[in-house]
């Protein structure tokens, strides 16, 4: 951090720039705030990804973050991406399809064709098959980084990954697929820098969220089995037939006997 | 923070002379944090409201930084100096 204590102000402020960072001017008051900043956005960009390649996944990224718009959303999306995978498929299929993927090394053809065989019931992962080969084409040559691509190492050659936990590829694959960090930063803008800056093998799934939204339930784009004006009318659909059954049960004045006496 | 309904110390008088233990959402402890780093008047804080461009984010994280103010002191100060610049500026 204390490098960029030699930058002059005007320095400062083109590298906020050149990282895309809002800022404001430079001046005695906001000098700190920015140089840390910096130094977080890079440490985020060095974590995530090697320097060589980071510079050419920005223009992409940005192109791609059009679609994505707020960060509330992005970081909400993940979770709801998650969560449809626990109930569509159910945590056994899960475990049965990375045991296989992981068993299996790179370029055998027929595990590819018989992965994705089994994959075919996984709704939301039959979108993934495609790009699955190119992440893991990917995912050989970022062996040497940490951090998050410790679970992306789970694809690896190296079979005695097989034991770790099978369900979390898939979670990387669908968080991933929508290219979004899922580390907390401090702020919406260095939140979104360092989605930005995810390393260029999950480039290609990116497109599955576009996708993915078009057949989403009808009218909001959310992800929703039923829309939310079908769940309210459901919801008072029964609630009018719980009053019909409470009230027709309420003894009424007169006989109630059936046969006249 | 502030009573939307009551009419905000902060909104109606005067920025000259306040200081910035008035700012309420902060409290006087962080008002002394701030005064000590130079913000001793309202109106410095604003100034520097204003040079961060009005931005949520960077004023939050600057607060933050500065006298440790924890998420909902420094959404509504936030919130009060925004309001002040609607009204006034």
């Amino acid at each position: 951090m204390d490098d960029y204590a030699v930058l002059s102000d005007s320095e400062l402020a083109a590298v906020l720039r050149q990282y895309n960072i809002p800022h404001g001017p430079v001046v005695g008051s906001t000098r700190k705030l920015y140089e840390k900043k910096i130094f977080e956005y890079e440490t985020q960009r060095r974590r995530l990804s090697p320097p060589s390649s980071s510079a050419s996944s920005f223009s992409y990224r940005f192109s791609d973050l059009d679609s994505a718009s707020v960060d509330s959303d992005m970081y909400d999306l993940p979770k709801k991406e998650d969560a449809l995978l626990y109930q569509s498929k159910g945590y056994n299929d899960d475990y049965y399809e990375e045991s296989y993927l992981t068993t299996r090394t790179y370029g055998e053809p027929e595990s590819m064709g018989t992965s994705k065989g089994f994959r075919q019931p996984s709704a939301s992962l039959s979108d993934a098959d495609p790009f699955h080969r190119q992440v893991r084409d990917d995912n050989l040559f970022s062996l040497e980084e940490e951090g998050k691509d410790r679970e992306r190492l789970l694809y690896g050659r190296d079979s005695a990954y097989q034991n770790i936990a099978h369900y979390r590829p898939i979670s990387n694959i669908s968080r991933s697929s929508l290219g979004l960090s899922y580390y907390p930063t401090s702020s919406s803008t260095s939140s979104v820098s360092s989605s930005s800056s995810l390393a260029p093998s999950w480039l290609t799934r990116r497109a599955i969220r576009p996708e993915k939204q078009a057949p989403g339930a009808a009218g909001l784009g959310q992800d929703r089995q039923v829309p939310l004006w079908g769940q309210v009318l459901l919801f008072l659909v029964f609630a009018a037939f719980l009053l019909f059954v409470y009230y027709s049960m309420q003894a009424e004045d007169g006989n109630p006997f059936w046969a006249e006496p | 923070m502030l009573n939307p309904q009551k009419k905000s110390p902060f909104v109606a008088e005067s920025r000259g002379q306040v200081p910035v233990g008035h700012l309420s959402s902060l409290g006087e402890v962080l008002g002394k944090k701030l005064e000590e780093r130079g913000f001793d008047k309202a109106y410095v804080v604003l100034g520097q409201f204003l040079v961060l461009k009005k931005d949520e984010d960077l004023f939050r994280e600057w607060l933050k930084d500065t006298c440790g103010a924890n998420a909902k002191q420094s959404r509504d100060c936030f919130g009060c100096l925004r309001e002040w610049c609607d009204a006034f500026l």
